[in-house]
């Protein structure tokens, strides 16, 4: 498995291959028990930390701390620029979300998706090249999801981040992905690689377009496969 | 129904007010009507007219010294409690090697061990302040480092992720997240406290109501002993409500969140 600088790559599989394990091990959480993780030429584990920002999948938003407090998190640990900056930051972030109004607001008083979206502000703000998304709108309706995609998407275009995405949705997989790796459990259970060649930039209206159904129904009976073998 | 303040009022606290009032009747009439004699339980009313009579003494005096023993103990049972639950929880073999004494500190009757203190610290206001400690840093010290030990590992994973040290995930994660635990700790021992104080008193000393208790039973004043003890329980009751309202405090301040 390669990822270049970038690049948006998504990991497909079923419930319980791995998919998380793998992403906490390239956090650095977790120490491979065999293979290496090779990230800016930098093997150690403990190095990562700290390096990456890793959006799980609940929003873990602390409920003691109101939006902002939530999203000043990174700044608190790092410290790498005033709070200031960080606080207009992070407005103008909300304000893009349309979080901007619920700045003060307590993590109880939010919905699922404000939530995850606040979340994902967070993660962001965490900075790293490399951000690892494990199944961020899962748990999001389907337009709030869609409003979502546009977003991201605009936003990565934007800036030179590498996104590692893990999802069960495969037309999310298709719409978001350069790449997409299938992964398949147990011992044996390998990596395929899956390369989505669509234009950039992309939209919605490239659902229903024949190359992307095409591709949906190659991934779907690729992931089949993998899944019987 | 809507409900009033007052309605609320009334059907939280009337019951007990209700069954309050019944049994202090029922005490009243029973000594009244020689049932018992006064000297083994006296009246209600009994008591609180030694209450008012004996005011200047109780209060100005002895109630002073109960409350300077308990608050002092307490204080430092608190940040004594605090700094080894904390400590315990972030180096391992600390936790290792204290949690056995910290449970045996707790099997040592009281009781028998108050003379030692009082061989050591003499009839001073530290033989006291030593039981109170004694009696009152246990539960702090467990609440604190059961409290942190509660602590999530999920969010611990997103804060290290982060690039948190241990003391940065103490700090933004690990207190917040102990701080209900913490609070129960502080109440429990609070209560503690003022038992600590009072068997202190009883060994030796000059002060306090533990001492005036007791002297009262020796020459069987019982209206003044059973004013002393109800000073006492209302003492506890008024700094539990203390604490409760420094905790209701806290929490306010964090959003509805506890």
């Amino acid at each position: 498995m390669h990822i270049h600088q970038g690049e948006f790559i998504s990991v497909v599989g079923a419930s319980g291959c791995g998919k998380s394990t793998l992403f906490k091990i390239i956090a650095g959480l977790l120490e491979p028990t065999c293979g290496e993780i090779d990230f800016h030429s930098e093997v150690s584990y403990a190095t990562r930390l700290g390096q990456i920002a890793y959006m799980p999948q609940q929003d873990l938003l602390l409920p003691w701390r109101t939006v902002m407090d939530n999203c000043l998190l990174p700044w608190g640990v790092k410290r790498n620029q005033s709070k200031k900056e960080s606080i207009t930051q992070i407005r103008g972030m909300l304000q893009r979300l349309g979080l901007a109004e619920l700045e003060n607001a307590y993590p109880q008083e939010l919905s699922g998706g404000m939530k995850q979206r606040v979340a994902f502000l967070r993660t962001l703000v965490a900075g790293g090249d490399l951000m690892l998304l494990d199944e961020p709108f899962g748990a999001l309706d389907a337009m709030t999801k869609r409003e979502m995609h546009k977003w991201l998407l605009e936003l990565w275009s934007e800036v030179d981040k590498t996104v590692l995405f893990i999802t069960h949705d495969l037309e999310e997989a298709l719409l978001l992905s350069d790449r997409i790796y299938l992964m398949s459990g147990g011992r044996a259970g390998g990596i395929q690689e899956f390369i989505v060649d669509l234009p950039r930039p992309r939209h919605y209206k490239l659902n229903y377009e024949p190359r992307f159904i095409t591709l949906r129904e190659d991934l779907e009976r690729k992931l089949y496969e993998n899944h019987s073998h | 129904m809507r409900t009033t303040p007052i309605n609320k009022l009334l059907s939280d606290y009337g019951p007990f007010v209700l069954l309050v009032l019944l049994i202090l009747t029922l005490w009243e009439l029973v000594v009244r009507l020689n049932f018992i004699p006064s000297f083994i339980l006296p009246a209600p009313t009994a008591i609180w007219m030694a209450l008012l009579k004996h005011r200047k003494l109780l209060f100005g005096q002895h109630l002073l010294a109960t409350l300077q023993e308990v608050l002092l103990g307490f204080i430092l049972s608190v940040t004594c409690g605090t700094l080894l639950g904390i400590g315990m929880h972030m180096f391992r073999p600390l936790q290792k090697a204290l949690y056995p004494f910290l449970i045996i500190s707790q099997t040592i009757p009281l009781i028998a061990l108050s003379p030692i203190f009082i061989m050591w610290f003499g009839y001073t206001l530290w033989s006291k302040v030593a039981v109170v400690f004694l009696t009152a840093f246990f539960p702090i010290v467990v609440a604190t480092y059961d409290g942190l030990h509660k602590s999530d590992r999920a969010y611990e994973e997103l804060l290290l992720t982060m690039g948190a040290s241990r003391w940065q995930v103490l700090r933004t994660l690990g207190l917040p997240l102990a701080l209900p635990s913490f609070f129960s700790g502080l109440k429990l021992s609070i209560v503690y406290c003022v038992i600590g104080a009072t068997i202190g008193e009883w060994l030796g000393g000059s002060k306090g109501l533990g001492y005036y208790s007791r002297r009262m039973a020796g020459s069987m004043q019982s209206d003044e002993m059973f004013a002393a003890v109800f000073l006492l329980s209302a003492l506890g009751i008024v700094l539990f409500l203390g604490i409760a309202l420094l905790e209701k405090i806290t929490f306010k301040k964090r959003g509805s969140y506890r």
